[in-house]
């Protein structure tokens, strides 16, 4: 009997007529019984044996270590940028609005500069309760944001860590 | 549970995974981590080696996954990139050698008889294990721990299934050879 069928017969892969022989042998021959019995016994202890497991942080560091590139994904992100964006076309609508000054713009090298309306802009930030409106909507836009990249993702940390 | 619901479910989470559901990726990685880490542990004889083997799987797969063939069997594809990723960190590395903790220190107060001839089995086949070639430890595991069929073995290593079935049985034989070895080595210290 070779080795690879010895193995075939432990699998449960073995022909009809190598078990036949294997049966056969087990009963007349006593080295051949303690060689499969060897065998066997080897068979069944890896059968049985378990897995190990990684340390207790494999799945938070693998998640770390994947979170730029889930982050990537959420339109969170884009947050500031937005804020940006529409801070910027909220300037440039309230200087197009702004009433035109019956005073003479100073002559300077950027026409641009010239069609400001810089007078109607310190004239509209005097007014206390367009300043603070301005300044509330900012704050406002602030702890949004706060709360969406800081508070949000420690709470839902610490919720996932406590199970 | 039968083969067919765990692809199920590993299906459901991959849809999951690539609608942008990040506790989906969280979930499948709970259900494979252990085999995983199994696998690159066995390759590497080193848990750190071995944590960082299987980490690196996870994250190839979570890149991939949108690549992934759909039809074919999740766990064939990922322990093929854990195989992988575990002999791109044996090259990378040089191979560690772990202390071996004495067999005396497995033995705890409260172990019966059974207890305690079963973890010295898993003792002495570890250290067998420890003795053979990554490719011979790769065939062994690969067989016994999740019981793929040696056609899954050779979809994962990349190899015909006769080839799986002869390698099998020559890394099963040296593994029967190292602890006989071993076993020999025990007596004679006792002595």
């Amino acid at each position: 009997m070779t080795e690879e069928q010895i193995w075939d017969i432990l699998d449960g892969n073995a022909l009809p007529e190598v078990q036949k022989e294997h049966a056969q042998l087990l009963k007349t021959d006593a080295e051949y019984r303690a060689h499969f019995d060897s065998y066997a016994t080897l068979h069944d202890q890896l059968c049985h044996l378990d897995l190990d497991a990684p340390s207790m942080r494999f799945e938070q560091n693998l998640m770390e270590r994947l979170k730029p590139e889930v982050k990537t994904k959420h339109s969170t992100d884009r947050l500031p940028l937005f804020f940006l964006a529409a801070m910027s076309v909220l300037a440039a609508i309230v200087l197009a609005l702004m009433p035109k000054s019956s005073a003479p713009t100073p002559k300077t090298d950027f026409p641009l500069l010239e069609s400001l309306n810089t007078e109607g802009v310190t004239a509209w930030f005097s007014n206390p309760i367009l300043f603070y409106s301005f300044i509330l909507i900012n704050a406002l836009l602030f702890f949004v944001i706060l709360d969406k990249k800081v508070f949000k993702p420690f709470f839902e940390k610490k919720m996932r860590d406590n199970g | 549970m039968d083969q067919i619901a765990i692809i199920d479910i590993d299906a459901e989470r991959i849809e999951r995974i690539l609608k942008g559901d990040a506790t989906a990726f969280r979930e499948l990685v709970n259900r494979h981590k252990d085999y995983a880490f199994t696998l690159a542990y066995r390759i590497l004889n080193s848990r750190e080696d071995a944590e960082e083997a299987a980490q690196d799987a996870f994250v190839r797969a979570y890149n991939g996954l949108s690549a992934f063939n759909r039809d074919a069997k999740f766990t064939t594809w990922l322990y093929r990139i854990v195989v992988n990723c575990a002999l791109t960190v044996q090259q990378r590395r040089k191979m560690r050698t772990e202390d071996v903790d004495n067999v005396r220190t497995l033995r705890g107060a409260n172990d019966t008889t059974d207890n305690l001839k079963h973890k010295e089995q898993k003792y002495y086949i570890q250290k067998a294990l420890k003795l053979l070639s990554p490719d011979d430890v790769t065939m062994i595991t690969l067989f016994y721990l999740k019981e793929n069929s040696l056609e899954e073995i050779g979809d994962i290593v990349g190899i015909e299934t006769n080839t799986v079935k002869v390698k099998l049985h020559r890394a099963r034989k040296r593994l029967a050879d190292a602890m006989q070895t071993l076993l020999k080595g025990e007596a004679k210290s006792l002595l």
